[in-house]
């Protein structure tokens, strides 16, 4: 009496290859994900940008996903006491939702290709955290700059 | 990473809290069982994702879970005192038709339980109809019927 059983040892070998094959992605997915390529932390996933004088510096995640928050952090220096405008492009806010600007903006108007808000300071330094969750998948461009000073450019990798 | 941390975070959590429920915990799902997981996972999926609602995140929670599941699997294989805080050790609750009332009292198994074991597998009417039943690793039962006379 032989055992009645649906097996076929050839098949089951390429089945443990292919399982082997998955589980080598699957590791690589959480490896990339660690080391910051899927964006929320990780040696990778932080970008910042300078401009030449130093006035605008940008800290912003170089990978964010869709749906996601992530945060874009703006250190305005030598700033004179009172009140302080910075812009977004248009372009940036049509791709992402601006969930909060902190501090509050006193006045945030459209301007032309861009968005213009204004802040109060008190002090030579400001720090302004815009929270901001993507709408789309792919490239982001997005162009930040203090009204009448310096701007800058960097690339955010928006997954989905 | 955070989503890979707030996986491992998540998934430990969880081993240690049905590890110290006990085997019987989850192995047959009973309406209560039922609406404890569904709350266990409502709770957990705040802790895993927050409010972000990205395909990417989905996929790495998934992944690091089924990885940590493998992980963990190869390690019991592998170093068998590991296997043993893990997932625990069999333990006979029935030896030669007669029930070891304070062993199954203390895994939480009932009399009926066993019973319908046996019923369920082997046909058994009678514990006395029973060599061993054992409580697995996995918090089912199973029964090794006595040898029938004749």
């Amino acid at each position: 009496m032989t055992l009645e059983i649906d097996e076929d040892p050839s098949f089951q070998r390429k089945e443990w290859i292919a399982q082997r094959f998955g589980i080598g992605v699957m590791a690589l997915l959480v490896l990339a994900a660690v080391l910051g390529f899927t964006g929320r932390g990780g040696p990778f996933s932080h970008g910042e940008v300078d401009d030449p004088s130093r006035t605008l510096r940008v800290e912003y995640e170089r990978f964010v996903r869709r749906g996601a928050p992530n945060t874009v952090t703006l250190h305005l220096r030598s700033v004179k006491p009172g009140s302080r405008s910075f812009w977004l492009s248009a372009e940036y806010l049509r791709k992402v939702d601006v969930e909060s600007v902190e501090p509050d903006p006193e006045v945030s108007v459209a301007e032309g290709d861009r968005y213009v808000y204004t802040i109060r300071t008190n002090g030579s330094e400001a720090t302004v955290t815009v929270r901001t969750r993507p709408t789309s998948a792919g490239w982001i461009d997005v162009d930040v700059g203090m009204v009448d000073g310096p701007s800058v450019h960097f690339r955010q990798t928006s997954l989905f | 990473m955070d989503t890979v941390l707030r996986s491992v975070a998540v998934y430990l959590f969880l081993l240690i809290v049905f590890r110290i429920s006990g085997k019987r915990s989850l192995s047959q799902i009973t309406t209560f069982d039922f609406i404890l997981l569904l709350i266990i996972s409502e709770a957990t999926q705040n802790a895993l994702v927050g409010d972000d609602y990205s395909i990417t995140t989905t996929m790495i929670v998934v992944v690091s879970l089924v990885l940590l599941e493998l992980f963990f699997s190869e390690l019991e294989i592998r170093w068998k005192a590991f296997g043993r805080v893990a997932e625990s050790l069999p333990v006979v609750v029935v030896e030669h038709g007669r029930l070891l009332e304070s062993r199954a009292r203390q895994e939480g198994v009932s009399l009926s339980d066993i019973l319908a074991a046996g019923r369920e597998h082997h046909g058994l009417e009678r514990l006395d109809q029973f060599k061993y039943a054992i409580l697995e690793r996995h918090g089912g039962i199973s029964v090794v019927p006595a040898e029938r006379a004749g």
